[in-house]
């Protein structure tokens, strides 16, 4: 058993990707302990454990976003939040941190809006008189907001590996998400007023009726994906096939959708859905061990012993995924941990969605914490802006964001009420 | 070490086939063997349970009947609506058609044997969120969560409708309205925390909800002549004790539904008849090949 | 990158790279098909229930197979492409220093240290060899609503790990990809 330890760090440290480190990690200890004949069950466990229902959304729902961005929906979408929130000081930051609340409506990834976003942004607030340090952090910082509202990438990973209604975890992140936005823009506020941000001149913005038309088709695929959810008509799954159909429809919009444009689109899709699959497969494994060995058994015991309950084990399971984040990616993260922590959490008699919401908002913290924030990464690669000076920047936001994240355990009718309200079950 | 992959919380007051997994486990552990209840989900889903069955990696499972009737369709006939009157009917039907020898034939193409066929609760009732239910015709209106196209069928059969919506979506459908109800056992609703907006029970006792007890060919030929029998022994143990509970927990199953607010309608023997006779089309349906559901019900029929 | 020596076989190790790059362009076409299949089998379905209220059973299976092959036959094309997530960019020195062979070398051993095990459960049984190999007992099973063997919907298994190897063996012929890319999943 000693030399697993040794063989994790040495692959790890060697680049290996995660999927085949842990798979290798998991295959070697079933050799050390002596359970090599278990190794038979690889194939149908990675089969079995693919083969899930609440799966089906995250392709449909990578595609919608893939689409979407294609056909060139970033630009409206920014004007509108401009003609909106342009006026008041600090406004380019306002604008930002507004952009991904509509940008959030149509993809589940916060990397995504930070790709998106940040060469657009960050050069527009530096012309225009902002710290471009601050308008990194700022970027980073609001593409958390991305997989918080509807749809979301890593609710459809929690809710795979959980059995949590994926429906509810959606519904149930739409307060913290603007919560989230109303927050980031008060401390852009504040900031903005202490060190005299400008503000835009309302007749250099975009009116506000030709913009919102503009944008109107992307902001209208929100409010289809959550109305056929909260009433009923229809399942997450088919919620991302009707997304699909809306993104091919307002692809027309704008830009217009050649063949290969949607081809492109599809391919990224599928290999996207790929590199999650083979860490969900990998983890999957390790997944059969730790029931096999009693692991969960034994990290259940060594959680009891210390006699938290509740809400108290939540904020515990919190301090860990805040580490965790400040170290791994969010679906590397969320499938490594959840498997391990969330049967003890529900039995605890914590909300699986309450829990979901969480932890997704937990890990999504992570994107911006470093040593590795994998939001700041891209901001900095994208904008040739120094990664820890970037970091220091993000501070303040990383300060906001934690102060919600505790605000959304200790109060879980900040996730559950409108979830309850629209009569699903959160229990 | 005798591995019990279980199917439900180990929970004696609600859960049939975890009381026989218990008496079959404490009957095993009085023999002298070492057992092992592994907790649910903890081994895997239906398929991986089967296939560790099958490759002797896990020795006895509590599975879905469906993981038979991958295998051998012909066991889905303990899932004809109205084909049992109650479990003692059900006894002397299986007894009397070597339905055990006739499963295990095929089976042993995958290494697996089936022991038991172990009721997981009471029979299965209607259960819906507003429409009370006495009669098929309460039913005209309803959308009913499916499990399969076999309860597709049945529903069509008694003038409702069906569409299938899986396990973990019905909460979800049965408050947004995407289904009205769906059937099953009178605990389940309490078990799942559902009382709040499940509302009505309709005691039809459509089907007995069975659990096949599946265990591995390769354990349980390699067994001593003396374990083997211990085995066997406890088979008819757990058996004889999970009948003892389903009597009990009948009645129990009802009041408990009643305690949380649910209106329970206990059908008279002339109401169940009526959702008797209109299940009778689902038989010729197609679903199953037509000389299986012969075999069925002239079993059903010679036995009552 | 091109690990292993320079020089030697270069017919037999461009072979290796064409296979690799047919079967990737295969693969890619395929990967985009099962996509499409997902697609259009939830909007027979969601059509079925709302146009003609009689839901066909089989949408969800094949839509959720759909599923399965596209992550599968999906991991092939983020391998191929070096998209998969790393926890940690390799702390050794680039190439063409020596020990960036040594990081690469310890990589691959993780791969095949994962997928040889899983390629091999699927022909071989624990007891009773091929004939009870994970996709010999999987034909012997019948897909609930579609009634065809369950073997074709599982075969994407070892499929996909299989290719994987290829690509593998590729990358120790020299194959490169025409730009790294990290797919972005959060
Ligand atoms: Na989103
Ligand atoms: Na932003």
């Amino acid at each position: 058993m000693w030399f697993i330890p040794i063989i994790f760090i040495i692959l790890l440290i060697s680049g290996t990707a995660f999927a085949y480190l842990m798979g290798a990690v998991s295959v070697l200890t079933f050799v050390a302990v002596d359970k090599t004949q278990f190794l038979s069950i690889l194939p149908q466990r990675i089969f079995a454990q693919l083969d899930v229902f609440a799966f089906m959304a995250m392709p449909l729902f990578i595609l919608t976003a893939e689409i979407m961005s294609r056909a060139g929906v970033t630009r409206s979408l920014i004007d509108f939040a401009m003609s909106i929130v342009g006026r008041f000081r600090g406004g380019l930051g306002h604008v930002n941190i507004l952009t991904s609340v509509f940008f959030a409506g149509i993809s589940g990834s916060a990397i995504a809006d930070s790709a998106a976003l940040s060469r657009t942004f960050v050069p527009e607030m530096k012309a225009r008189g902002y710290d471009p340090y601050y308008a990194g952090a700022i970027t980073a910082a609001s593409s958390m907001i991305g997989p918080i509202i509807p749809p979301s990438i890593i609710m459809i990973i929690y809710g795979g590996l959980t059995g949590a209604s994926v429906a509810a975890l959606f519904i149930a992140g739409v307060v913290p998400g603007l919560l989230l936005a109303a927050a980031l823009m008060l401390l852009n506020a504040v900031i903005a007023a202490a060190k005299g941000h400008p503000g835009g001149k309302s007749d250099d913005l975009p009116r506000f009726i030709p913009s919102l038309l503009n944008a109107a088709p992307a902001l209208c695929l929100p409010v289809v994906i959550l109305g056929s959810l909260v009433f009923g008509l229809a399942t997450p799954t088919e919620g991302s096939a009707i997304a699909v159909l809306f993104a091919l429809l307002a692809g027309q919009f704008y830009k217009g959708l050649n063949l290969r444009m949607i081809f492109d689109a599809v391919e990224a899709t599928a290999k996207m859905t790929g590199t999650i699959f083979i860490i969900l497969a990998a983890i999957s494994v390790l997944g059969y061990l730790a029931g096999q060995l009693g692991w969960s058994g034994a990290l259940a015991n060594w959680v009891d012993s210390f006699g938290l309950t509740g809400t108290k084990y939540l904020f515990f399971l919190v301090g860990i995924f805040l580490i965790a984040g400040m170290f791994m990616d969010t679906p590397v993260a969320l499938t490594l941990l959840i498997p391990l922590f969330a049967p003890q959490a529900m039995e605890q008699g914590i909300s699986p969605i309450q829990l979901g919401i969480v932890l997704c908002f937990n890990l999504c913290v992570g994107l911006i914490t470093p040593p590795l924030g994998k939001c700041l990464v891209v901001v900095s690669a994208l904008t040739n802006l120094n990664y820890w000076r970037l970091a220091y920047a993000a501070l303040p936001f990383i300060a906001v964001q934690v102060l919600l994240l505790l605000s959304l355990v200790y109060w879980p009718e900040i996730s559950l009420t409108l979830p309850r309200f629209f009569g699903f079950s959160v229990d | 070490e005798v591995k019990i992959a279980l199917d439900s919380k180990p929970d004696l007051d609600t859960s049939g086939s975890y009381n026989w997994a218990h008496a079959f486990g404490k009957a095993l552990t009085e023999a002298g063997m070492e057992v092992r209840e592994m907790p649910r989900g903890s081994v895997g889903n239906e398929s991986e349970k089967f296939d560790q069955v099958s490759t002797g990696l896990l020795e006895v499972s509590l599975s879905d009947v469906r993981a038979i009737a991958q295998v051998e369709p012909f066991i889905y006939g303990v899932r004809l609506p109205y084909i049992f009157d109650d479990i003692t009917h059900m006894d002397r039907v299986l007894k009397a058609g070597n339905i055990f020898d006739r499963v295990n034939e095929k089976l042993a193409e995958q290494d697996a044997v089936l022991l038991a066929l172990a009721p997981l609760g009471p029979s299965s009732g209607v259960i819906t969120t507003n429409a009370v239910v006495r009669s098929p015709a309460d039913m005209a209106n309803l959308r009913m969560r499916a499990l399969d196209d076999a309860q597709i069928a049945m529903y069509q059969a008694w003038g409702s409708s069906g569409t299938i919506v899986p396990w973990g979506e019905v909460p979800a459908g049965l408050q947004t309205g995407v289904i009205d109800g769906y059937l099953n056992s009178p605990f389940v609703p309490v078990m799942f925390g559902q009382t709040d907006f499940v509302k009505n029970f309709s005691d039809a006792g459509v089907i007995i909800p069975l659990r096949a007890v599946i265990v591995s060919k390769l354990w349980y030929d390699g067994l001593s002549e003396a374990d083997r029998a211990a085995v066997d022994q406890a088979v008819e143990v757990a058996d004889a004790a999970v009948r003892v509970w389903q009597t009990e927990a009948s009645e129990r199953g009802l009041t408990a539904l009643e305690e949380k607010g649910v209106t329970v309608q206990r059908l008279t023997k002339e109401e169940r008849a009526a959702f008797r006779e209109a299940s009778k089309a689902v038989y010729n349906s197609g679903l199953m090949p037509a000389e299986d559901v012969k075999v069925w019900t002239e079993l059903s029929d010679s036995n009552r | 990158m091109r690990p292993g020596p320079t020089g030697g076989d270069r017919p037999m190790r461009n072979v290796v790279i064409a296979t690799s790059n047919s079967v990737h362009w295969f693969v890619r076409r395929v990967a985009v098909l099962a996509v499409c299949l997902m697609f259009f089998t939830v909007m027979v379905q969601i059509i079925a229930r709302y146009v003609f209220s009689s839901p066909p059973v089989w949408t969800e299976d094949v839509a959720r197979y759909a599923m399965v092959w596209t992550g599968l036959l999906g991991a092939t094309l983020s391998f191929k492409t070096r998209s998969d997530a790393v926890l940690m960019d390799s702390v050794f020195p680039k190439r063409p220093h020596i020990l960036a062979f040594v990081a690469e070398a310890i990589q691959s051993a993780a791969v095949l240290i994962f997928v040889l095990p899983v390629v091999y459960f699927c022909f071989i049984g624990l007891r009773g060899g091929f004939a009870k190999g994970y996709l010999a007992r999987q034909s012997g099973l019948t897909a609930d609503t579609l009634g065809i063997p369950m073997v074709w919907i599982s075969v994407s298994v070892p499929l996909a790990m299989i290719i994987i190897l290829l690509h593998l063996a590729a990358r120790w012929a020299g194959d490169a990809p025409d730009e790294i890319q990290e797919t972005n999943l959060d």
